[in-house]
């Protein structure tokens, strides 16, 4: 729902819902409420009008029935026969003494008569046949019944004192008699018409103030079918329904039709029947919707009939009655719902023309950030995304551009720095030459490329601490050229340079690569030999340079010849650092040129180790 | 739209006025001056539950002063100026007869809450208290068969005791009893000796009093002052109001046929006493008349909204079969002859002014205001008879 509401689509959907259906909706309901409250007062108006209508009918009905009964209590023809029929009966029964209600009238043979009975039958007969009675009975004055047309077992039974007492006869004729009024008993079984259902109506028979007895219409439940039958205005599912109360309990006195067998014989307290039954049955008159007797919803109208002491409940299901409010809500329930279909199918269309072009500038944009710039979006939608796309082509566009400018410049500066870099070690590779070029001149003498006696003092110092580590010996020979000094004034310095570069090439000639040579100025030369291990293994390395340096030179177009001479001083015998090695050596030298110079004659002493 | 939707709600809320009419001078005043407190709680409660058609009832009570001509006047002044919806009034069937020309005039329609003596049925009245059939009969019945044969009968002189000792004097010769002496003193009459006078001549088994208003009073004051407290004595007129009235109850075999008896053990009765009470005072008795004059508004109310008019002639229509669980038991308008099914009971007078029920017809009776003995022809014969005799009377 959330995930929903958060998107354009849900929302639109939302909005959309809220302002189309919900509205459509609270009309709706207001709507169909008032129709149904409207309709349900008109069904509720015409059954109660209905209601009125039967409750006429019915008392109407029963009053034309009292009419009759009146008018027959009135006439002449049953006032003698009541008199007659009295006397005749007292005649029989002092005459013949036969049991009450065991003699026939023909039996009978009415001496003092001035009735005809067959006049009064006639009469009767016909009276009978024009209303639809069971029976008219008349009863003199001591309760005895002494005229029936139906002549049934309760002809000559005595009602005070007979075995009909108890029946609703007995009681109207009490009633009659007690007060000179005409009444409708209740509807009961009585037995001499075999227990079917029947009530009376007994109208006191009074002649010169005086009580004659009464006359008694028999009435069968039966005479009230066509009023209450009569569904006029009830639809398919209507019925009248009547009860009455015997002390605290119900009796319906129609057949129902849902509850076919309850009639009469089913005794149901008062609480327990239906609510409008119990209103009308309370005397109260009413109408509205509610529940039958099996719990139906209906609409009813219930009335108390007096006449009758009976409820009365004219209904019909409320599911008939309102049938349109149905029919009108399922229809509006309908076009309810395609209402909602085509508002959310507009709802999601407005939403997709809406969230499409979105998506798609989405997938432009996400393109573009992984990378492919050249990525455009579809100006398609609505005016405003499609200014919105536009807009996004157009800073797409200017940010490309702005990125390949940005490229050719980065490349142009990377280029350059390149090139300076080149420059630089182009510039460090002319130090590092000039710089080895200073530290060779510094340590080696120009003219014959020899390093010099600075650099001597640390590559000697070296060689003894070598020499020390492995045990060895070394040998320095301080080498002096004779007659340089007379070569070099004779022939020039570059004569004598000449031959300064040649002793040079000839101490590197004769000396191993382990071996060290040096010029410590003018005409004067170191040699080292390392790795001897005698003292006396010196001696051929000085027998050898001697031999190598007294060769004749030839420069120019000069051969000159110089005898070198040699010192020589080993370590560590003659001294355990450079200084003293060299000035060992240098000390040997000099005596050996001494040497020489007093025997020139002698030729080329060989410098000895002494 | 606005003057329509005005009118509209104006008369929505305008209330319906109705008019009554009863005592509150005079010598009647005593028996009628309560009948207004039961119509007003009546009319109270439709008003508290919301009113009738959506419009308040509204009374218009006016004094009747114990005087026919005077009530039938201020009821024609009542239907016309003050265009009420119906009429509530009259005790005595002088006035009613009085009224009853006036609302015929105006096709109108008055309730009668008073048991009287039948032999009338005007279209255009609902006759809301006792037929003859259901309160002079069966009383008088239950009387002979009770104290014996010979009865003595006073009533005031006009023309509800005069038509009830006609139709007890039937039901006497039915039985073969004997009416031995009858008296009538005029309304309002305090002097009761020519009565003690019959009495002590006749000694009749039991009386049966038809005197209305005050002079029952003085009856009752004479009988224990003559020593005649253990007289039988049924009185047709006698209500709860009228005892409370005494001073003292003095007389233990007093019996009334009403139709309501405040003291009626039901439920809805015991209500409708604590609401009177709680409405009017806790000391007020209760009378049939009272109950039948309560009764009538809620039957006028009900006949109303049925009808969803005021109107006079459709109410009058929609009141046939109208019925009611009143506090006396159920009551329904016979369309037939325009009174009303109603049950009677008989109480004996107790000391606290309340009548103890010793007899009822449980089942409602149906009216006859003319006795079905007679044919309805043979009674308005009668009770032109009746009329006349007494014009011969009161013209000296």
């Amino acid at each position: 729902m959330k995930r929903l509401l958060s998107g354009i689509s849900g929302r639109l959907l939302v909005g959309f819902g809220t302002l189309v259906v919900l509205p459509v909706l609270l009309l709706t309901h207001y709507m169909l409420a008032a129709y149904e409250r409207s309709l349900t007062e008109t069904v509720v108006t015409s059954m109660s009008t209905l209601a009125n209508h039967n409750a006429r009918k019915i008392d109407s009905y029963l009053h034309e029935r009292l009419t009759d009964t009146l008018l027959l209590s009135q006439s002449v023809l049953v006032r003698s026969a009541i008199e007659d029929g009295s006397r005749d009966t007292l005649t029989a029964v002092a005459r013949e003494g036969v049991e009450l209600g065991a003699t026939e009238p023909d039996a009978t043979e009415p001496d003092t008569s001035t009735l005809d009975p067959s006049k009064l039958e006639g009469f009767l007969e016909t009276f009978m046949e024009q209303t639809g009675y069971y029976d008219v009975l008349l009863i003199d004055a001591a309760g005895t019944v002494v005229f029936s047309i139906k002549q049934e077992s309760d002809l000559y039974t005595n009602l005070l004192s007979g075995p009909y007492r108890g029946t609703q006869l007995a009681s109207g004729f009490r009633h009659a008699r007690d007060f000179l009024t005409i009444n409708l008993t209740n509807f009961d079984p009585y037995p001499p018409s075999g227990d079917d259902i029947a009530a009376f109506l007994v109208a006191p028979v009074v002649a010169e103030g005086r009580f004659l007895g009464s006359v008694a219409v028999q009435l069968a439940l039966s005479l009230l079918d066509p009023i209450i039958t009569d569904r006029t205005g009830l639809g398919g599912s209507g019925e009248i329904v009547m009860a009455r109360l015997d002390g605290g309990v119900g009796r319906y006195m129609v057949p129902l039709r849902r509850a076919p067998d309850a009639v009469y014989q089913r005794r149901i307290p008062f609480a327990e029947m239906p609510p409008p039954m119990q209103q009308a049955l309370s005397g109260n008159a009413g109408q509205g919707v509610t529940y039958d007797y099996v719990g139906q919803e209906v609409v009813a109208a219930w009335r108390y009939i007096p006449t009758l002491r009976w409820g009365m409940v004219v209904k019909m299901d409320a599911a008939e009655a309102l049938a349109p409010v149905t029919q009108l809500r399922q229809l509006t329930f309908a076009l309810l719902a395609a209402i909602l279909v085509v508002t959310a199918l507009t709802g999601i269309a407005f939403g997709r023309s809406l969230v499409l072009p979105m998506h798609r500038l989405k997938a432009v944009t996400d393109a573009i950030k992984a990378g492919d710039y050249q990525q455009r979006a579809d100006p398609a939608g609505p005016r405003e995304i499609r200014q919105f796309a536009q807009a996004f082509n157009a800073m797409a566009e200017r940010l490309n551009n702005a990125r390949a400018a940005l490229e050719a410049r980065v490349e142009e500066r990377t280029q350059e720095l390149r090139e300076a870099n080149a420059r630089l070690q182009v510039e460090i590779e002319e130090r590092r030459h000039a710089e080895a070029r200073l530290h060779h001149l510094a340590h080696h003498d120009p003219l014959t490329n020899l390093p010099n006696r600075h650099s001597l003092q640390d590559r000697l110092t070296q060689a003894i601490a070598m020499s020390a580590r492995e045990g060895r010996q070394l040998a320095v020979l301080f080498i002096d050229m004779d007659r340089f000094k007379a070569i070099n004034d004779t022939y020039g310095h570059q004569v004598g340079d000449q031959l300064l570069i040649q002793v040079a090439e000839r101490l590197r000639e004769n000396l191993r690569a382990s071996d060290l040579a040096a010029r410590l100025g003018g005409d004067e030369f170191i040699a080292v030999a390392t790795q001897i291990n005698q003292p006396q293994e010196g001696v051929p390395v000085a027998t050898k340079l001697q031999a190598a340096l007294s060769e004749p030179f030839v420069i120019n177009d000069l051969t000159l010849s110089s005898t070198p001479s040699i010192g020589l001083s080993i370590y560590p015998d003659d001294g355990a650092t450079a200084e003293e090695l060299i000035k060992k050596a240098d000390a040997e030298m000099y005596r050996v040129k001494r040497g020489r110079r007093r025997n020139q004659d002698n030729d080329g002493d060989t410098p000895v180790r002494r | 739209m606005v003057g329509v939707l005005h009118t509209g709600e104006e008369r929505k809320t305008e209330p319906i006025p109705i008019g009554v009419i009863y005592s509150l001078t005079g010598n009647m005043a005593v028996s009628e001056a309560p009948l207004i407190q039961a119509v007003t709680l009546a009319v109270e409660e439709i008003n508290s539950a919301g009113g009738l058609l959506g419009r308040p009832v509204e009374l218009m009570t006016v004094d009747g002063r114990s005087d026919p001509q005077h009530t039938a006047a201020e009821a024609e002044r009542l239907i016309v100026d003050g265009q009420i919806a119906a009429l509530f009034a009259c005790w005595t069937s002088a006035c009613r007869q009085a009224v009853k020309p006036v609302v015929e005039r105006h096709h109108h329609l008055l309730f009668y809450a008073l048991q009287y003596e039948g032999l009338e049925q005007s279209p255009h009245i609902i006759y809301g208290g006792h037929a003859p059939n259901q309160q002079i009969i069966p009383g008088t019945r239950w009387a002979l068969e009770r104290w014996g044969h010979r009865v003595y009968l006073i009533g005031s002189d006009y023309i509800f005791p005069r038509t009830a000792h006609f139709i007890i004097r039937d039901l006497v010769r039915a039985e073969a009893a004997e009416v031995v002496g009858e008296r009538y003193v005029p309304l309002g009459h305090d002097r009761m000796e020519a009565v003690i006078e019959d009495l002590e001549r006749l000694r009749p088994d039991f009386i049966i009093n038809t005197v209305n208003g005050i002079s029952n009073l003085y009856l009752l004051d004479a009988l224990h002052a003559a020593g005649f407290s253990d007289l039988p004595l049924l009185s047709f007129s006698v209500s709860e109001s009228d005892l409370t009235a005494m001073e003292a109850v003095h007389h233990p075999r007093h019996y009334a046929v009403w139709g309501y008896f405040q003291s009626l053990d039901t439920p809805l009765n015991r209500e409708f006493v604590e609401r009177f009470q709680r409405r009017f005072g806790a000391d007020r008795p209760i009378s049939s008349p009272m109950e039948s004059a309560y009764t009538n508004v809620h039957l006028w109310a009900q006949a109303v909204a049925a009808a969803g008019s005021a109107q006079p002639a459709r109410v009058n229509h929609s009141l046939m079969l109208q019925s009611r669980r009143a506090p006396s038991g159920i009551v329904t308008i016979d369309p037939a002859t325009r009174h009303q099914w109603r049950t009677f009971y008989i109480g004996q007078a107790q000391e606290d002014g309340q009548f103890e029920i010793v007899a009822a017809m449980e089942q409602p009776i149906r009216p006859a205001p003319f006795p079905s003995y007679r044919s309805v022809a043979t009674w308005q014969r009668i009770a032109q008879e009746i009329a006349y005799e007494l014009q011969q009377g009161s013209t000296p």
